[in-house]
């Protein structure tokens, strides 16, 4: 019995590998692209952090210097530090609220205001996604101007004087309003992702759980959330990537201030490769920053591997 | 026969994206080697009295060349502060262009070869270069203020008190003339319930307060020292100004909100109105006067102080590997003559040659007058900026300025903060 499906596998193996060769050319164009938009890049960045250079003249080789400079500068320290917080901002925060917001749309306002009223809704959640990110910036930091910004406008107006803030100058403060923006900008992805996987899910189960009497809050928790484990999985990998690589937010924001209470690997990398022309320097932050994304990234694809085959189980 | 389509397509594929890359050096350079194309690049805004002026000297130049084509590309300041060197470094470089003054970057590129040499063109044409607004364009190793001539400016710059002067009337207060007379006026308005400096100390005014106070108790020599490498900087100097900056806020001089603020929203709460007082550059000079209509304004320099933020302006550079350096000499010439620079005067920039009262405006005459004051020595001195001696400086002046303004920070970590970045961009040996 066990021999057979073994010996059909084989058969359909022998099948499709008719000609393999053949189809190796389609790799080309793509390993082309990855060759010199990814690979040689890379390589050269290695070699740049190798070395140290002004962006200008010869590099001078110093081996692994940069990189040990880096392990006792407090600046890059704490731009990974951030990078915690932003993977908060821009993961955590999202996936968890985007989760509810799309079992609500799906559950609670399709129902019962219509499915055009929860695709405006979806909609509108996605708003900030394709807005210009630059724009978007240029919107946060008027309302967040301490002076004449519309969220200390509004506090005064309704007599709330004591919480007007300095958002984005008060740099114990600062991390948390980049962190709000990056919240609103990334809702919009979890939302639209997390509702497309919520119609894949058989509506069979949660009749049968009503019928037993399972609450809305029931069936969230014990339906919705583990249907949508491969969604979230994908959506905890894409986001935490972004979050340790987010630059433009923090550029157009706070350019990394006030002093370096936002900086982030990214915009630490490149001001050392623009600002104070360290190129050897920026470019050993920029590994650095490339191998922990790697290792979280394959982290995490290991867990959804994992949990995916887990709930291809539980499901069959 | 396959295979070799295959390798073929695979090897265009390649020089595609390697001719990509530099496609745009390329269809540029083309035309411009035989004397008939001048191709110029700046990114001073349409509406500033720079691109007024330097359109003149445009129409100068196309008069006087008539069979010489002039092509000429706004550029943005972003893009020649970060990439800068690698244009210049590529075919792509245009005949003549604006370049940034100081060791980070006309420095770098000078010292990398990518400028043209211009001390003797300057003899041989007889250039009127020879005072300190155009030391900005000698450099010596990388280093800025001596050496050969690299660039040319033709306008100058100085940071001073901007001043309501209506206000300042209604408070029957005249005047500063020292530093002493300036916390008076402060204090004045601060009992008043008036936060008297408008201060952005987000961007670089901030750091412009805190130099201008670092250079009340500094001399030639140290100023040298710090901008110069001529030897150890006075770090007390920057110790006592941060002490000053912190006692600033501590009286409400300074809004701890400035930490929010950037440089344009400083100005503009001045043009509304909101704050008497303004240390900032003669760059605002030219809107001001337009944009300010219901009080009087006028400007001082920092009281008390002998030095002063300013220098000559950006320069005029002609890269190495231009291709009509004739025509871009022609140009430099041009935009030197008292024509282009008086009507720089006018419009509220400030002329390094503008001719004996060949200036009308009143805004014109004000830091023309100024600036001449400060070439000559007898009003003061130009101590050039706090983050021009080594790259990245202006980011590290920013984050302490701002952790003054906040109380994260006491004044001597803040000059041994200054210190250190100083010490790690200063050239080795």
């Amino acid at each position: 019995m066990t021999s057979l499906p073994s010996m059909s596998a084989r058969a359909r193996r022998s099948l499709t590998t008719e000609r393999p060769s053949g189809y190796w050319w389609y790799i080309v164009p793509g390993a082309l692209g990855f060759l010199a938009v990814v690979l040689v890049p890379f390589g050269m960045n290695i070699f740049y952090s190798l070395t140290a250079w002004s962006g200008v003249g010869d590099p001078q080789f110093v081996g692994l210097d940069n990189y040990a400079q880096l392990m006792g500068d407090a600046t890059f320290w704490t731009s990974f530090r951030n990078s915690a917080f932003f993977v908060v901002a821009m993961a955590i925060f999202p996936t968890a609220i985007g989760v509810l917001v799309a079992a609500v749309l799906f559950d609670f306002i399709a129902p019962r205001f219509g499915a055009r009223t929860s695709s405006l809704l979806r909609a509108l959640f996605y708003l900030p996604q394709i807005l210009p990110i630059a724009v978007a910036g240029v919107l946060w930091k008027w309302m967040y101007q301490p002076e004449y910004g519309i969220i200390n406008t509004l506090f005064s107006s309704v007599g709330l004087d004591g919480l007007r803030q300095n958002w984005l100058g008060d740099s114990d403060l600062a991390i948390y309003s980049v962190m709000n923006v990056l919240i609103w900008l990334q809702i919009g992805y979890t939302v639209v992702l997390f509702m497309a996987g919520l119609s894949r899910v058989d509506p069979a189960l949660h009749e049968a759980a009503e019928l037993d009497g399972a609450g809305w809050w029931q069936r969230f928790r014990m339906i919705t959330l583990v249907q949508l484990r491969p969604e979230i999985a994908v959506v905890l990998i894409t986001t935490s990537v972004a979050a340790l690589k987010v630059f433009a937010p923090i550029f157009v924001l706070t350019r990394g201030g006030p002093g370096t209470s936002t900086i982030v690997p990214a915009y630490f990398s490149f001001s050392n490769f623009f600002t104070t022309t360290r190129v050897g320097y920026g470019a050993a932050v920029a590994t650095v920053l490339a191998l922990l994304v790697t290792i979280i990234a394959v982290a995490l694809l290991r867990y959804q591997t994992r949990t995916t085959e887990g709930f291809d189980d539980d499901g069959r | 026969m396959r295979k070799y389509t295959a390798v073929l397509a695979a090897g265009s594929l390649v020089l595609a994206l390697g001719l990509g890359a530099c496609s745009t050096s390329g269809d540029d350079a083309g035309g411009a080697e035989d004397g008939k194309t001048l191709k110029i690049w700046w990114w001073e805004n349409d509406d500033s009295a720079l691109s007024q002026a330097w359109d003149t000297a445009i129409d100068i130049f196309e008069e006087e060349h008539p069979g010489v084509e002039v092509q000429f590309e706004l550029k943005t300041y972003e893009q020649m502060q970060q990439s800068g060197q690698l244009i210049l470094d590529s075919n792509d470089a245009p005949d003549v262009l604006e370049y940034l003054k100081g060791n980070a970057t006309a420095g770098v590129v000078s010292k990398a070869g990518l400028l043209t040499d211009l001390t003797d063109v300057a003899v041989e044409r007889g250039w009127d270069v020879e005072n300190t607004a155009q030391d900005v364009g000698l450099y010596e190793d990388g280093i800025m203020g001596s050496g050969q001539r690299y660039g040319v400016t033709n306008y100058g710059e100085y940071v001073g008190l901007f001043y309501n002067t209506d206000m300042l009337t209604e408070y029957d207060l005249d005047t500063p003339e020292t530093l002493a007379d300036l916390e008076t006026i402060m204090q004045t308005f601060v009992d008043d319930g008036i936060t008297p400096l408008a201060l952005g100390s987000a961007d670089y005014p901030g750091p412009h307060l805190l130099y201008a106070l670092a250079l009340s108790h500094m001399d030639d020599d140290s100023l040298a020292a710090f901008q110069q490498f001529t030897g150890e900087p006075d770090w007390t100097a920057w110790e006592r100004a941060a002490t000053t900056f912190t006692e600033w806020v501590d009286k409400g001089y300074i809004s701890t909100d400035s930490t929010g603020i950037p440089a344009q929203d400083s100005g503009n709460a001045f043009v509304a109105g909101q704050y008497p007082l303004f240390y900032s550059g003669t760059w605002w000079a030219g809107s001001f006067t337009a944009d300010i209509t219901d009080f009087a304004w006028n400007q001082v320099l920092f009281p008390g102080n002998d030095l002063h933020p300013g220098s000559g302006g950006n320069l005029w550079v002609v890269p190495a590997k231009a291709k009509n350096k004739e025509l871009a000499y022609d140009f430099i010439e041009i935009t030197q003559r008292p024509e282009v620079q008086n009507q720089l005067g006018d419009l509220g920039g400030v002329p390094v040659a503008a001719g004996d009262s060949g200036v009308s405006e009143p805004v014109g005459q004000l830091v023309t007058a100024r600036f001449s004051e400060l070439l000559s020595g007898e009003g003061g001195k130009l101590a050039w900026y706090p983050d021009w001696p080594v790259a990245g400086l202006n980011d590290v002046l920013i984050a302490q300025t701002s952790d003054l303004v906040q109380g994260n920070v006491e004044p001597a970590q803040v000059a041994s903060n200054i210190q250190a970045a100083y010490d790690a961009g200063k050239p080795q040996g």
